[in-house]
């Protein structure tokens, strides 16, 4: 208990929490400028709460007006309503070995996003579900309603352990979101898997999910450019193989070409199926990427 | 196989520890812990290896480095393998330089450099106390290193022998290689030749005398000299397959009853597999004549008369250049030679009593403007100015001339050198003469048969005389040289013979025996068409080559030292005296050169083999170069292993 309380205040500590709720507020307020008013779309699983009335000018909806209020002041007024959306937010993240090591940087990164996105969600009065995957899909938590499980949250995330091998297609295969509610999924992962292609072949799974699909691509910039020179033994952090290679100037040039093309395919694949791309490397600020973010058209930033 | 500096060997060989130790004390790379590395992966897909197989390219790697370094060390020391040089104390190199061994190049190399290359080799695999001779021979011998232990020296000395256009004569020179070789034994003679053994064993028939061994390296044969421990083996370089065509001979000469006219008589040979079209240039002064074209067989010849015109002011340059596809020597193929300028023959006729026919055929003869005669008494005897033959006529002088070719008519008694009886009572009348040699020059268009002359004198015949004409008394017509000085007799009178002054045939004979009698002096006074290699007298300080066109050559002017000087070129000459000549190979032994024999099949495949005979540095070096590219291809090809 007291580990997972010291875990929880290495990575979620006040001042991180203080960013969420200045990052909340800047969202409301930006939702606010952004309103969109009793024109939104009635759906299954919306509530419509009442506000304000106005009165009645030709060309208005007659259903809305206010018969009760007529009888009384002998004058049309319609009621105004205000259109509430209740999302299923998922979240998947990646707990496989490679998210932690060699570089913690991007564990700790895919955390905070994702308690960014849970608080966010929560405070949105959305259900949340947090879901990690690695060589199989697992359940973290059920699903979330309500400010209250924000602390409940920063606990499984502060116990939640990485390692193992990566299997991302089984592991998408695996996740079947509900078709009772609009849903959300952001998948937080480094996508790699047992070799470049099967990143593309896992993602073709979320194609057939009936939700909001944004991919967080978290790496570490030396993932993209090492900086390795000379002989060197390599060993792949989940599966222990061992490879040795001589890496010289024009070998690094090729790696870095070779493996922004794995980038260029991933942003490709995801845009033409209407997937959210959004690469993310552990040196960026953290507020700034995740309001660009947010920011991208994702519906968790215009509901709250 | 052994090293000619060990102590170099002990030396580098220590330093294949190090690959040993660098293998044992290798060390290992970094590991470095990575979430990428499908990507790595894929950088080095074209070489994704297992552990073991790993461990024998470094066992591999291992492996060419003491290799490398065992190789470097060996060709530092000078490796070689030296089968039968042990027991030697003296080598005599001689080395062929005749204008055969110019031949080729096949495979981009002469006979020459051939023989100087095969030498080197056998050199290279030679002991440090073994002293060696080196000479080179064309038609003489030359010893270019006396005995010498210094290898550069015999390097040197090798690679100074050029070929000279000149033909072999490998006799001598065998024989005085033996007696160098002889002075301190056991020696060998290497002789490096295009020559067969059958050529050698004709040209030296010294080398027949002992047993032969077996052969070492290519086409070579041992012969033995068991009186002197001195072994001759024949290093054959001869092509396997050659094509040439040669002039062969080639003589100039005045055409008999055409004033100013010469004719050339051109013997061309052929060495090849099939008839060969040729074309044979002719020039003069540099001018095109005439081409002619000719094919010639297989290993047969071709004879040629040419027509060539003299002119009254100066002599002219005859050019012959013959021209074949894929012939392998230039040498033979071009002869120069001089067409000596229009000049009288003069003779001097000396007689008490001038005979009417005698001057009647020489007057007959002196109308074309050939001939100049000076009749004189015998009181005119000696000439002031020199002429070219003398004519006695029933008259011998008291002192005879040993300077001046001399025809002798009716001779009175003794003609100098030439014992002669007179014939009392008018001679005696003949007929029936019989003329054992018909193709003496002397005798050309006469018609023996008709011919009935009175003999006046019994002249002693044997000697250097030729008989021509012989009757019941004896030679009655005789020609000859006799320390250098030619002679002719005509032990008969023409003025009491009955058929001989009236026909076609007197005029002939005095016309032609004149001609025969003058002819070193003409060729001496106008032009002296040589072979190379001839020594030759000549006056002056300067012996100047020519070209072609009569131009002097540059770089062709050559100090002349004792009056004479050796024609050691092709080409015309002269010398600043006023001499002139020409000078051609013209070597029937040269033109054919020899093939390599059919049965030296194995001989070559022995050959084939020798680069693992002698000095094995350069191979060694090679063969380390090659071990670090294979070891570059086997490692660093690719940028992972």
């Amino acid at each position: 208990m007291g580990n997972s309380h010291n875990q929880t205040e290495e990575l979620f500590d006040a001042k991180f929490l203080g960013r969420l709720r200045s990052l909340f507020f800047k969202l409301r307020k930006r939702r606010q400028l952004q309103r969109r008013g009793q024109h939104s779309t009635p759906a299954a699983g919306f509530t419509r709460e009442f506000k304000d009335h106005r009165s009645y000018t030709p060309g208005d909806d007659f259903r809305t007006i206010d018969w009760r209020l007529f009888a009384r002041l002998e004058k049309p007024f319609i009621r105004i309503f205000e259109e509430v959306q209740e999302f299923h937010v998922h979240i998947l993240i990646d707990r496989s070995g490679s998210m932690v090591d060699p570089y913690p940087q991007k564990r700790t990164m895919a955390l905070r996003v994702t308690v960014a996105l849970a608080y966010l969600a929560l405070l949105s009065q959305h259900r949340v579900s947090i879901l990690s995957l690695a060589d199989e899909l697992r359940r973290e938590t059920q699903p979330m309603k309500g400010q209250g499980h924000v602390h409940f949250l920063l606990k499984q995330m502060a116990e939640l352990e990485f390692g193992g091998t990566t299997d991302l297609i089984g592991s998408l295969r695996q996740f079947r979101p509900g078709r009772d509610r609009r849903g959300m999924v952001f998948l937080i992962s480094d996508l790699f898997g047992r070799s470049p292609e099967t990143s593309t072949e896992a993602l073709l799974q979320a194609t057939g999910w009936p939700a909001e699909t944004h991919v967080i691509h978290v790496l570490h910039p030396r993932e993209k450019e090492p900086d390795l020179q000379g002989e060197i033994r390599l060993l792949d952090v989940e599966t222990a193989e061992i490879r040795r290679i001589w890496m010289t100037k024009r070998e690094l040039a090729r790696y870095a070409k070779a493996f922004q093309q794995f980038m260029d395919d991933l942003h490709r694949f995801c845009m033409r199926r209407q997937i959210d791309y959004f690469p993310w490397t552990t040196d960026q600020l953290f507020e700034d990427t995740f309001l660009d973010l947010l920011s991208r058209g994702s519906a968790l930033a215009g509901t709250g | 196989m052994r090293f000619l500096y060990p102590s170099l060997f002990l030396v580098w060989a220590p330093l294949v520890l190090v690959p040993i130790v660098l293998y044992l004390f290798r060390p290992r790379p970094r590991t470095v812990r990575t979430s990428t590395l499908p990507f790595f992966k894929w950088l080095a897909r074209e070489h994704q290896d297992s552990a073991w197989l790993r461990w024998l390219k470094h066992l591999l790697s291992l492996l060419l480095s003491i290799l490398v370094v065992l190789g470097a060390a060996a060709a530092l020391a000078r490796l070689v393998v030296a089968p039968s040089a042990e027991s030697l104390r003296t080598v005599v190199v001689l080395v062929d330089r005749s204008a055969s061994m110019a031949a080729g190049p096949e495979e981009g190399r002469t006979r020459l450099q051939e023989a100087v290359s095969l030498v080197e080799h056998r050199l290279a695999g030679l002991s440090a106390g073994v002293g060696v001779i080196v000479m080179a021979y064309d038609r003489r011998p030359e010893v270019l290193l006396s005995r010498s232990l210094d290898r550069r020296q015999v390097r040197r000395a090798l690679a100074s022998i050029r070929v000279r256009p000149i033909e072999g004569k490998p006799a001598e020179a065998i024989e005085l290689a033996r007696r160098l070789a002889a002075l301190e034994t056991p020696a060998s003679i290497w002789h490096a030749t295009d020559a067969t053994d059958e050529a050698r064993t004709s040209n030296s028939q010294s080398s027949t005398d002992g047993d032969e061994g077996a052969a070492i390296g290519g086409e070579e044969s041992h012969v033995r000299d068991s009186s002197a421990a001195v072994v001759v083996e024949h290093l054959g370089v001869a092509m396997p397959r050659p094509r040439n065509v040669g002039i062969t001979a080639f003589r100039l000469r005045r055409r008999p009853m055409e004033r100013g006219t010469f004719e050339a008589f051109v013997q061309v040979h052929c060495v090849a597999d099939e008839p060969v079209p040729a074309t044979l240039d002719i020039a003069v002064d540099g001018t095109l004549v005439a081409p002619r074209k000719l094919t010639l067989r297989p290993g047969g010849r071709e004879r040629l008369l040419i027509p060539v015109e003299a002119a009254a002011d100066a002599d002219r340059v005859l050019s012959l250049q013959l021209s074949v596809e894929g012939d392998v020597l230039p040498l033979d193929d071009v002869v120069h030679a001089r067409v000596p300028r229009l000049r009288p023959v003069q003779v001097l006729w000396i007689s008490e009593s001038p005979d009417p026919f005698t001057e009647l055929a020489l007057s007959s003869l002196g109308i074309e403007g050939d001939l100049e005669v000076l009749q004189g008494p015998p009181s005119a005897w000696p000439p002031k100015d020199a002429v070219d033959v003398v004519v006695f006529d029933h008259w011998a002088p008291p002192e005879w001339p040993t300077d001046v070719p001399v025809i002798g008519v009716d001779p009175p008694g003794p003609l100098g050198p030439v014992r002669a009886v007179r014939i009392g009572s008018g001679g005696l009348p003949l007929e029936n003469l019989r003329a054992p040699s018909r193709d003496h020059p002397v005798l050309y268009g006469v018609a023996t048969g008709r011919v009935a002359v009175t003999q006046t004198a019994v002249v002693e015949a044997g000697g250097p005389l030729e008989s021509l004409w012989i009757g019941p008394q004896g030679p009655l017509l005789l020609a000859g040289e006799i320390r250098g000085q030619r002679i002719v007799v005509m032990a008969f009178s023409p003025q009491h013979s009955e058929q001989l002054p009236l026909m076609a045939s007197y005029p002939l004979l005095i016309g032609n025996a004149i001609y025969w009698a003058a002819a070193h002096e003409l060729e001496s006074a106008q032009g002296m068409n040589r072979r190379t290699g001839e020594l030759v007298k000549l006056e002056g300080k300067h012996l100047i080559w020519q070209d072609s066109r009569g131009r002097d050559a540059a770089e062709g002017t050559v100090a002349l030292q004792g009056g004479a000087a050796e024609l050691d070129r092709i080409g015309p000459w002269r010398t600043d005296a006023g001499q002139s000549g020409s000078a051609s190979l013209l070597s029937v032994r040269d033109t054919l050169i020899p093939a390599r024999p059919q049965d030296a099949s194995a001989g070559d495949d022995e050959q084939a083999e020798s680069p693992l005979q002698g000095d094995l540095a350069p191979l060694l070096l090679w063969g380390v170069l090659a071990l670090l590219v294979v070891e570059s291809w086997l490692y660093h090809r690719y940028v992972a292993y």
